[in-house]
């Protein structure tokens, strides 16, 4: 029996791809099933099962697309391919974990990099490679080692040393963990030049002789000039390892010191909230340097350990509104937020939002779709009102736009359409059993036109009243609404509504519910006719 | 004499300054009695005993002074009894310094004046009935009235019986016989504490007139001796019965506490006049404690007619230390509650305690939505059963009468005939044009007048920042469903309009729900059209919790940023550092452009500082430790 028909029919084997198939949010069973698999299988070379590789492949993958943010396997994947000389592959993993962070990946490019190192002989391919990893990795405060790696390539391939000075230039300004090893390596090449001329790599001869005075065609005696000229640059060269000395203590005391987890956990893990707290508060120093492709780093970088909460996401999607106008871009990453976080309400509510500002009328309705059959097509029965609120808005909003332009009939339009004006009584007949009852009818009573006010009252107020409803009945709140119905409809003259409430609302109450409703009846009373304050009274409570 | 030296207490606000108009030689010659008088610390009884013995001295010193000395001396002290008029020792030493200055009948009269100031204290009435029966004794109608006063006011005390002995010795010495077994009746039903010995006087007097008492008194003994026994308790624990400032020992306030609940509960079914009294002796050492009158409130709500509850809600408003709302506020909800029993003395009662709340309290809004509901309910009363244009009259004259006093307000002409305008203050107007407006707009629905009122009152600086004017306004438009004066609104907010950021969340979050309920695609897309920095769903939702937020269209960084405060504070937030910086930084510059053309040389802002700065060095610590 070959390997691959043993671990099929292995009753360990059916557990794991049992228990992967009814969890496959949880990470615990995904690694337990790859690393089961890659055990069965060991050792794994080019003469392993076709079917066995094929099943590998296909692990690695599915866990990858389930968790997209776990560095380490799209590694371990890219190198067990490499080890079976599939280096296109090879590449085309690599290349798909790093398109999951936007190419913002440290980890990836290093390990890429280095695999680079190896397979590409071209050298303009290669550094093309570094530069890209460069632009987008290269101010991460622990991206020492791929600097490390990059002079490394520079100063094997380089005939000239003019690239490899104006990369360790380049380094030694960056706010790095390791900058001091730069400034060594600077310092050396500084003390190994023995021609004055070559002081032109450095800087322009200009420079040289306005800012250092130094002249690189000095006529005299070099060598004691090339001394003194050493020490110039010397002195320029502690000034600014100051400043940056001064910037990577201010970054590590106040925010790297006290972050830990620089890895993804799965969505059960729990990050304490002393280090959500430092991830937002440098995220909002790293916004204030104004230095933007950190500041989409330190976002990406933060969402790896924090991929799960909603606030990372929120908070990217609002800088690239706010400082960058980059509405695109806020909605790509509030999208893929709502991939990730576990709390959505926030993030859709924002996400709706950007769309109706980019005017992507279309992906509106699909996205209010997509809530819709989430919730199985009863989205009032969701227990998260702000959920079902933002859904009933953005929905409203939708349906106005249906209408309003062809038909003049006010009740097939906006929420009193029947099929959404269905959800609102639905969600009202919980009653208690649901949050937001209040503000839902707060909402309704803003409605200022004849017609939908007599709809409101008679498909809500009286409706709720004939039906008896308590939770309502004795709740202040519902009657104030009631009341205000009527008040603000601009139709009626002052007479008609405070006699129509005074004289057919208030008689309405249960006077067993005279004390939960007297309080705010009263506030309504005092605010718009003081005068009826004395009716009310009577009305409601006992002679004294 | 003159006229002003015979001020009392009641009716003449004593003079600011007491020394004003001094002869500067007798204030050079009395330099501490300046000096006590500057330097007097109203919290420290000490420093009032202090001035009291100057002033003492003084009075030995010169005997008989002139008359503004007299004065300038007495108002020192008038000044200091009308501040604490429950410091019955200093009536006493006030007594004795108007005899020596001028002679008995004003001695008496200061002591008249304590027992209406300090009405329940039991050594003043002594004192004050002593002097009477002393010095008048032929006013024996006088004397009994007085003697009949004191009765109700500390004739129920525990310690009463130099009272009781004092007027049975008046009745004794008319040979008033009946009246003596009066009082003696009265006095057995009373817990005092001598209540034995007034027991033992009676039944003498009984056999020695051989009257026949009223009704069985040793079963009424049995039962005053039961409540003696059953309060000792408490009265034995009772460390400081009279006035004094500073704290009331914790001891003694729980003692009080557990009294009160011991007499008030109601199955012990005492007297009523005998709680009163615990209240009133309770109310001596603690008159600034808020808990204690509210409890004295609460009993008297339960079952008494309103004038007495009134009339205690009324002295604890004028007691208690100004920052005590809670009761405050609690009588004007019983005002209202009350108001149908006597609309005409609740409303007067109503307005002069908001007259007197708003002199204390000036900053206080909602006592101005309080007055004019209670003006409106009880001057412009009209009800439905009334024919229209009467009730629309009332209407219109109310917006007018609201109209001509901010009218005279803001031009500095207040009418004080009219009360509202007596009110009115830079705090509270706001609440007043929101009124008109709101009468305006919902009751005589005239929407041209309403928006004029909008436009001319945003303007006024006194109205520019109020809350319930500008969630009126907003109100106003969303009842129009006007979208072009809401987003011009909506973006002013926070920068032209400053509001309290919670409200404008509030005002934020609704607008925008409003603007989804209500408007629809196309209308959207051409309101941003043209502005591309407003559009009336996304903007409210950055704007929460951001007042001052203004989208930006693709801004480079600002070449000044370093100047910036947010820059100055970024990870710190309040503590502003000069932080060093390359200026011509090339971090951003990817090394495939570096080739191009040479680096420049760096150029350095706040290298002088950074030794001023000082961060904690966690990383050269860590390093160390790690090489360790």
């Amino acid at each position: 029996m070959d390997k691959y028909t043993a671990l099929i029919h292995d009753e360990n084997f059916s557990t794991l791809t049992l228990n992967v198939s009814r969890y496959p949010k949880s990470l615990a069973y995904w690694e337990k099933l790859l690393n089961y698999i890659v055990k069965a299988s060991a050792p794994i070379c080019k003469s392993t099962e076709p079917q066995l590789l094929k099943l590998i492949r296909c692990t690695y993958s599915s866990m990858l697309n389930e968790f997209p943010y776990l560095e380490n396997y799209y590694i371990d994947f890219a190198l067990l391919e490499y080890k079976l000389g599939n280096v296109s592959m090879s590449h085309k993993i690599f290349q798909r974990g790093l398109q999951a962070f936007n190419q913002r990946s440290l980890l990836l490019w290093t390990s890429y990099l280095k695999f680079c190192n190896n397979v590409i002989s071209h050298q303009k391919q290669l550094f093309k490679k570094y530069e890209t990893a460069e632009e987008y990795v290269g101010l991460h405060f622990f991206s020492g080692e791929f600097w490390d790696l990059y002079l490394e390539q520079i100063s094997s391939r380089c005939t000239s040393s003019k690239k490899y000075w104006n990369v360790l230039r380049k380094i030694l300004e960056i706010p790095l963990h390791s900058f001091s090893k730069f400034y060594a390596l600077w310092l050396q090449r500084i003390d190994d030049i023995m021609d004055l001329k070559q002081l032109s790599q450095l800087t322009s001869k200009d420079e040289l002789l306005k800012k250092l005075k130094i002249d690189i065609n000095y006529s005299g005696r070099k060598g004691p000039y090339l001394q003194d000229a050493k020490k110039k640059l010397k002195k320029i060269t502690k000034e600014m390892y100051m400043v940056v000395q001064y910037q990577v203590l201010e970054i590590y005391s106040i925010f790297e010191s006290k972050i830990y987890i620089n890895y993804y956990t799965s969505p059960e893990t729990l990050v304490s909230s002393d280090e959500i707290e430092t991830w937002i508060k440098y995220l909002d120093y790293t916004i204030t340097l104004q230095t933007d492709s950190l500041t989409h780093l330190n976002f990406q970088r933060a969402l790896l350990p924090l991929a799960h909460y909603d606030l990372v996401w929120i908070k990217y999607s609002k800088w690239l509104i706010n400082s960058k106008n980059d509405l695109l871009g806020a909605k790509n990453v509030l999208l893929m937020g709502l991939k990730f976080s576990l709390k959505k309400t926030e993030i859709i509510k924002l996400l709706y939002s950007v769309i109706c500002k980019l005017n992507e009328y279309v992906l509106l309705r699909d996205l209010l779709e997509k809530i819709e059959s989430s919730y199985s097509d009863n989205v009032e029965n969701v227990d998260d009102f702000e959920i079902f609120w933002d859904y009933l808005q953005f929905k409203t909003f939708c349906q106005n736009s249906l209408y309003s332009s062809r038909y003049s009939d006010s009740q097939s339009n906006g929420l009193l359409n029947k099929e959404l004006f269905d959800k609102v009584w639905k969600r009202l007949s919980c009653k208690e059993k649901k949050s937001g009852q209040e503000i839902l009818l707060n909402n309704l009573v803003q409605f200022y036109s004849k017609d939908t006010v007599e709809f409101v009252e008679k498909n809500i107020f009286q409706k709720i009243i004939e039906s008896g409803w308590e939770y309502y009945l004795q709740n202040g709140m519902f009657w104030n609404c009631y009341c205000r119905l009527i008040y603000f409809d601009t139709s009626r003259s002052y007479l008609d509504k405070r006699q129509y409430i005074v004289r057919k609302i208030w008689p309405q109450i249960d006077k067993k519910f005279a004390q939960s409703v007297l309080p705010s009846l009263t506030e309504f009373c005092q605010s718009y006719f003081p005068e009826e304050m004395d009716t009310l009274e009577e009305m409601f409570t006992e002679e004294p | 004499m003159t006229d002003e030296t015979n001020f009392t207490i009641e009716v003449i606000e004593p003079r600011a300054d007491a020394l004003r108009g001094l002869d500067s030689l007798f204030l050079q010659d009395n330099a501490a009695l300046v000096q006590t008088y500057r330097n007097m610390d109203w919290s420290d009884i000490s420093s009032l005993t202090q001035m009291v013995d100057v002033i003492e001295q003084t009075v030995v010193k010169y005997g008989d002074p002139n008359d503004s000395i007299k004065l300038a001396l007495e108002t020192i002290l008038w000044q200091i009894l009308r501040k604490y008029p429950l410091l019955f020792g200093f009536w006493k030493r006030f007594t004795t310094i108007e005899y020596q200055l001028f002679g008995l009948k004003k001695s008496i009269e200061v002591l008249a004046t304590s027992v209406k100031w300090f009405p329940t204290s039991l050594e003043l009435w002594c004192d004050y009935l002593n002097v009477l029966c002393v010095n008048n004794p032929n006013e024996k109608d006088f004397i009994r009235n007085n003697f009949h006063i004191a009765k109700d006011l500390i004739g129920e005390q525990f310690l009463s019986h130099p009272f009781w002995d004092k007027f049975i010795e008046f009745e004794v010495r008319q040979e008033n016989w009946e009246n003596v077994q009066t009082i003696y009746e009265y006095i057995i039903e009373i817990p005092l504490h001598q209540y034995a010995r007034f027991f033992t006087s009676y039944k003498k007097l009984l056999n020695e007139r051989n009257f026949k008492p009223k009704r069985d008194i040793d079963t009424v003994l049995r039962r005053t001796q039961t409540i003696v026994n059953e309060i000792w308790q408490f009265e034995s624990k009772i460390k400081q019965p009279f006035f004094n400032l500073g704290q009331v020992l914790q001891d003694d306030l729980k003692n009080w506490s557990q009294y009160l609940n011991f007499v008030t509960n109601a199955s012990k079914s005492l007297d009523k006049k005998f709680i009163m009294s615990i209240f009133d002796r309770c109310l001596i050492p603690c008159v600034y404690n808020e808990k204690v009158w509210l409890m004295y409130i609460n009993l008297l709500t339960r079952e008494d007619s309103y004038e007495i509850t009134v009339g205690i809600y009324q002295k604890a408003s004028k007691v208690l230390p100004l920052d005590f709302k809670t009761l405050r506020y609690d009588f004007i909800k019983y005002l209202k509650k009350n108001y149908r029993l006597n609309n005409v003395l609740f409303s007067k009662i109503f307005n002069e305690t908001v007259s007197h709340f708003l002199n204390i309290w000036p900053n206080d809004i909602s006592l101005m939505t309080e007055y004019i509901c209670m003006w409106k309910r009880h001057s412009f009363k009209n009800s439905l059963d009334q024919p229209p244009r009467e009730i629309l009259e009332k209407q219109t004259s109310f917006a007018k009468i609201l109209e001509t006093s901010i009218t005279n307000y803001l031009t500095k002409q207040t009418d004080p005939r009219v009360h509202l305008q007596t009110l009115i203050n830079d705090k509270n107007l706001s609440i007043v044009v929101v009124e008109l407006i709101k009468t305006t707009w919902l009751v005589l629905k005239n929407n041209m007048q309403t928006r004029k009122y909008f436009n001319f009152y945003q303007k006024n600086s006194l109205i520019k920042d109020s809350v319930p004017f500008w969630l009126t306004y907003y109100k106003f438009e969303k009842s129009n469903v006007n979208f072009t004066r809401l987003n011009k609104f909506i973006k002013e907010l926070g920068v032209e309009i400053y509001l309290p950021t919670t409200i404008m969340n509030d005002i934020l979050t609704d607008y925008k729900t409003f603007y989804l309920m209500h408007s629809n695609i196309v209308a959207y897309e051409t309101s941003t059209l043209d502005s591309n920095d407003f559009d009336p769903i996304l903007y409210p939702e950055m704007k929460i919790s951001n007042p001052q937020y203004e989208p930006v269209a693709g801004v480079k960084p600002n070449a000044e940023w370093y100047k910036r405060t947010e820059w100055k504070e970024a990870g710190h937030v309040g503590i502003m550092i000069e932080r060093p910086q390359i200026s011509n930084s090339i971090i951003e510059c990817n090394s495939r452009n570096l080739v191009q053309k040479p680096i420049t040389l760096p150029n350095f802002r706040n290298l002088e500082k950074i030794n001023q700065v000082k961060i904690n060095d966690l990383y050269t610590e860590e390093f160390l430790k790690e090489r360790k």
